[in-house]
């Protein structure tokens, strides 16, 4: 599964884009290093998350139409390009999730059930 | 979908995607710096602590760039760029790989164009794959009964066959070329031209149509028909000017009036790929009208045709084969009558047809050609594969000049792969196929060699390239002692050019083997002086000259030609030498009793009484003809030094006496011998011959063969000077007599000779450019080797080598390659000069001075190619070289 390193782990294939997802719907509109910031900060320095890994992840999500990116100012008056997401992709994020959800409980049964 | 179209055009049209991508990034390195500014740090510091934390911004991109598009489709662009960016900066190196890779792939696909066009095309007919030849067209001609598989057919066999009803359709044409001599109004004189004599029905089976009138129909075929012919586009357009009005038009062949009624389809060229084919086709019916003198249409005992048919939709060849077999037989039986011995039934149950592919034709030209386009294949490979390691070991040695920038490449983070598609893609762009016919399957040949030879060498150098990326990390040049170890190591350079000075020698060894051969053919004692000789083909038969006409001819024309200025001797015979010789038939010897079943056929030629003279042929006893052979005096024959040897004839041989054909008794007395001439086959030892006088026939017999072909003229000096006069004389004697030909001895030989000469020329031509590019390729090597030894030699250079000795060590270096590749390559030149040990004349393919020869020039260019890197080398100043560590 995920590889540990130093005691941190890496994330599976797949789920940055679910992350991604789902913190923009509960955030709003991020801009990349937002993005990275939060995600630093939720996961407490338990995962490596190189900032630049963002990337693909958040193009991929453009090109499937998922999250949308416009350039805007920040409140520091830089401009920085803020990704927010689509109707599509909340449809998209509840069925990952859900898809997620079940994986994740199967693997977890699987893994650590007694039984 | 919209993914992966998205993906498409960002691979396509990329740099929107990529100033989007950076400006992001920059900003995101911005807020990055902001941050860090904020919690305290001064700007300098919170730049590079932006930096660290964003991780590689390089590498960032190129993840980028792999999602958003495919991958290889951007990178296979941005490497062409880079390939271009980079042979431009290089003009010299770009103009060597080009010229060096079009040659090889241009001589291959040449040549390759070449084997399609005589190997593998198809006849222009419809559906030519359902064609089927009748017989192995082994023999041609007008010829007695075959044995066994029958080649040729006579014209009832013909009828007979096709009425059978085996095949869908069975056409029928002559085997032999024939010409008949043209006249139209508006022409000063008779011109030649190619005929072939079809069945009714020839243009119907092979499915052709007209470009202009209509095609020749079976009801053209018939005795009672007025004659027709239909013309080949190529004639209509050359020699007719494209004549709108042809069809329907009369034009005057053999002084028949015969009706053109169309023009065949333009691509169509007949029944077989040759260099002058036909202008003509008439029904085989026309026979009895063209040439009556020499008509053979209605003797079922002439075999002279070749046939052609289709296979019926669903039945085998070998059913159809079988079918034909037996309807063969069966006209043989019944044409024996009532009682056959046991032999010939015997024979006539051994005669059978067997059915050919038809597809390409008769396959005169292919059977001719084949193993010497193999061969030229072959030796164009070989050169291909020296050009393609040629440019393996520049891109190495080019390698070298390129590590560090190619270092900084990886670890900005292209990968391995990309790297070597980097290499593939410049080798790529090189590939300029030159093809000479824009056939699709040349084309395909030449785009799969260019990819194959891309691939093969493009990569052995990459992936040695994207080895060693450490050692150039770790400092701009080797240490000295791993100069030496990486010396030792460089493996593939060495083995590219011991490659290729193997392959160099296999092939100068073959074109030394066939310019010695060429020599020895063309050099060669031909049995006659082809030196000031013109040789004019004439055909009185063309002209309907009788026998009884032909002597006043004879007579006038010698008398006439005799007398021009310039000329020495003139002559007359039914065949000169190189030139269709001669016609065979069996004799029989006083005293020589020939074992069963032994052939004693000989070769006989019709000659003229100054005929040895003017050729210079020796005559060696006796005498030659003179004006008292007439066609009542005693029959005499001279014979050739070969003829008495064939039949042990020892002792005085004038006065001996001989027959033609098995009956006739010994009528022919022997009054002179000459020596014995080449009249066929240059490779070949002469062949028993007999010469008879032009006119003497006995009663009854066959006059064919007194008409003359070839008019032989002895000229003081060059003979094609007094080709003119020639030619107006002879129109002078008869205007209606067709010069077919005028042409110097000599040429006529090297028209025999003509395949020998290319093979011998491209062979040459190909061993110089096999040298020419490893010696390119070994001074690539060697530049190389001592851009990589600098720092080692100038140590050498500080301890007190001299430059002398150090140049000395470099070709030292460089021969010992060329050693080893020269100790490969002469038992494979052994080995190869076996293979095409046939096609030699004169030259054994295993005397050893062909290779020595090969490997002495060899040995030599390497030295020279070797010199100016050793040179400078030996000129190092150590203290730069050991600076530059």
């Amino acid at each position: 599964m995920a590889r540990a390193r130093n005691g941190r782990v890496e994330l599976l294939q797949g789920t940055l884009d679910l992350i991604v997802l789902r913190a923009l719907s509960t955030m709003g509109p991020q801009h990349a290093y937002g993005l990275a910031a939060r995600l630093e900060q939720v996961a407490d320095d338990t995962f490596a998350l190189n900032q630049g890994t963002l990337y693909p992840a958040l193009v991929r999500l453009e090109q499937k139409g998922w999250i949308r990116g416009t350039w805007q100012t920040t409140e520091n008056n830089r401009e920085a390009k803020y990704y927010a997401i689509t109707k599509a992709g909340m449809r998209a994020l509840d069925k990952q999730a859900e898809r997620w959800r079940r994986l994740a409980g199967l693997v977890d049964k699987l893994l650590f059930d007694e039984s | 979908m919209k993914r992966l179209f998205m993906r498409i055009l960002n691979a396509v049209l990329p740099s929107r995607a990529e100033d989007r991508l950076a400006r992001e990034l920059a900003s995101h390195l911005t807020l990055l710096e902001d941050d860090f500014h904020r919690r305290g740090m001064t700007p300098e510091d919170a730049r590079l602590a932006a930096r660290r934390a964003f991780g590689g911004v390089e590498q960032t991109k190129e993840l980028h760039r792999d999602a958003r598009s495919f991958r290889w489709i951007d990178d296979a662009r941005r490497d062409l760029q880079y390939a271009v960016r980079t042979l431009r900066k290089a003009p010299g190196f770009t103009a060597v790989a080009v010229l060096t890779l079009a040659l090889g792939i241009g001589a291959n696909a040449a040549i390759f164009t070449l084997i399609d066009a005589v190997l593998m095309k198809s006849l222009p007919v419809h559906d030519p794959g359902g064609l089927v030849m009748l017989g192995d067209a082994r023999s041609s001609g007008v010829g007695t009964r075959p044995h066994g598989s029958f080649p040729v057919y006579s014209h009832a066999l013909y009828q007979h066959l096709r009425d059978a009803n085996v095949l869908d359709g069975l056409c029928a044409f002559q085997s032999a070329d024939a010409q008949v001599s043209v006249r139209r109004s508006g022409w000063s004189a008779a011109r030649p031209a190619g005929a072939r004599l079809v069945s009714g029905n020839y243009f119907e089976v092979l499915g052709v149509n007209a470009a202009a009138g209509r095609t020749i129909a079976p009801f053209d075929d018939s005795p009672s028909a007025p004659p027709v012919s239909v013309v080949s586009f190529r004639y209509w357009k050359d020699t007719l000017n494209g004549d709108p009005s042809v069809a329907g038009s009369t034009i005057d062949l053999n002084g028949v009036a015969v009706t053109i009624v169309g023009v065949a389809a333009p691509e169509f060229y007949g029944d077989r790929l040759q260099p002058d084919p036909p202008g003509f086709w008439l029904p085989i019916s026309a026979d009895r009208q063209l040439d009556p003198q020499r008509m053979v249409v209605d003797d079922p005992d002439q075999y002279w045709l070749y046939l052609m048919g289709r296979l019926m939709p669903d039945v085998s060849a070998a059913q159809e084969q079988a079918r034909l077999t037996v309807a063969l037989q069966s006209w043989l039986l019944t044409r024996e009558g009532s009682s056959v011995s046991a032999e010939r039934r015997r024979e006539i149950s051994n005669s059978r047809v067997e059915l050919n592919p038809g597809r390409s034709g008769v396959p005169h030209v292919q059977r001719n050609y084949s193993q010497t386009l193999q061969l030229l294949l072959g030796i164009s490979a070989a050169v291909l594969l020296i050009t393609c390691a040629n440019l393996a070991g520049l891109l190495l040695a080019r390698g070298a000049a390129r590590r560090a920038e190619r270092s900084v490449r990886l670890s900005l983070g292209a990968s391995r792969g990309r790297l070597l598609l980097v290499v593939l893609v410049f080798r790529g762009a090189e590939d300029v196929p030159i093809p000479i016919v824009p056939d699709v399957r040349v084309l395909a040949f030449t785009f799969a060699l260019s990819c194959g030879a891309a691939i093969v060498f493009g990569l052995l150098p990459a992936i040695r390239m994207s080895s060693d990326i450490a050692p150039a990390m770790r400092g701009g040049a080797p240490s000295v002692r791993g100069s030496v170890l990486s010396h030792r190591r460089f493996g593939l350079g060495q083995a590219l050019i011991i490659g290729e000075v193997a392959l160099s020698l296999v092939l100068l060894a073959a074109a030394v083997s066939f310019a010695r051969s060429l020599a020895n053919v063309a050099g060669q004692a031909f049995g006659f002086d082809h030196e000031h000789v013109l040789i004019i083909d004439v055909d009185p038969g063309l002209a309907r000259y009788e026998y009884s006409r032909l002597a006043p001819l004879y007579q006038q024309m010698d008398s006439r030609l005799s007398s021009l200025p310039g000329v020495k001797s003139a002559s007359f015979s039914r065949y000169s030498p190189f030139n269709g010789c001669c016609w065979a038939f069996t004799v029989a010897v006083e005293g020589y009793t020939p074992k069963p079943q032994e052939n004693t056929s000989v070769l006989l030629n019709r000659v003229s009484p100054r005929y040895f003279e003017t050729l210079g042929t020796k005559v060696l006893r006796g005498r030659a003809f003179d004006a008292h052979d007439t066609p009542v005096s005693r029959r005499v024959a001279v014979v050739t030094g070969a003829f008495l040897h064939r039949f042990l004839l020892t002792g005085d041989p004038i006065g001996r006496r001989f027959g033609i054909g098995g009956r006739n008794s010994g009528d022919l007395e022997i009054v002179g011998v000459v020596e014995g001439a080449k009249y066929d086959d240059p490779r070949e030892e002469p062949a028993p011959m007999a010469f008879l006088p032009l006119l003497q026939v006995k009663p009854g017999e066959e006059v064919s063969s007194t008409f003359i072909n070839a008019i032989e003229v002895r000229s003081a000096g060059n003979p094609t000077a007094i080709a003119g006069q020639v030619r107006q004389a002879l129109a002078d004697i008869d205007p209606r007599l067709p010069v077919l030909r005028i042409d110097a001895l000599s040429d006529q030989i090297g028209r025999a000779l003509s395949q020998e000469i290319v093979i011998a020329d491209l062979a040459v031509f190909f061993g110089l450019v096999a040298l020419m590019l490893t010696c390119i390729g070994l001074y690539g090597l060697m530049a190389y080797v001592v851009q990589r030894r600098t720092s080692e030699i100038g140590v050498r250079i500080a301890l007190g080598a001299r430059p002398r000795a150090v140049m000395g060590m470099m070709i030292r270096d460089a021969l010992a390659q060329g050693v080893v590749g020269l100790l490969i390559g002469i038992p494979a030149a052994f080995a190869v000069t076996q293979l095409v040990a046939n096609q030699l004349y004169g030259v054994s393919a295993t005397d050893p001075k062909n290779c020595a020869a090969a490997a002495l020039v060899l040995i030599l260019c390497i030295t020279i190619a070797a010199y100016v890197p050793a040179r400078r080398a030996s000129l190092i100043d150590a203290m730069k070289a050991l600076r530059h560590e």
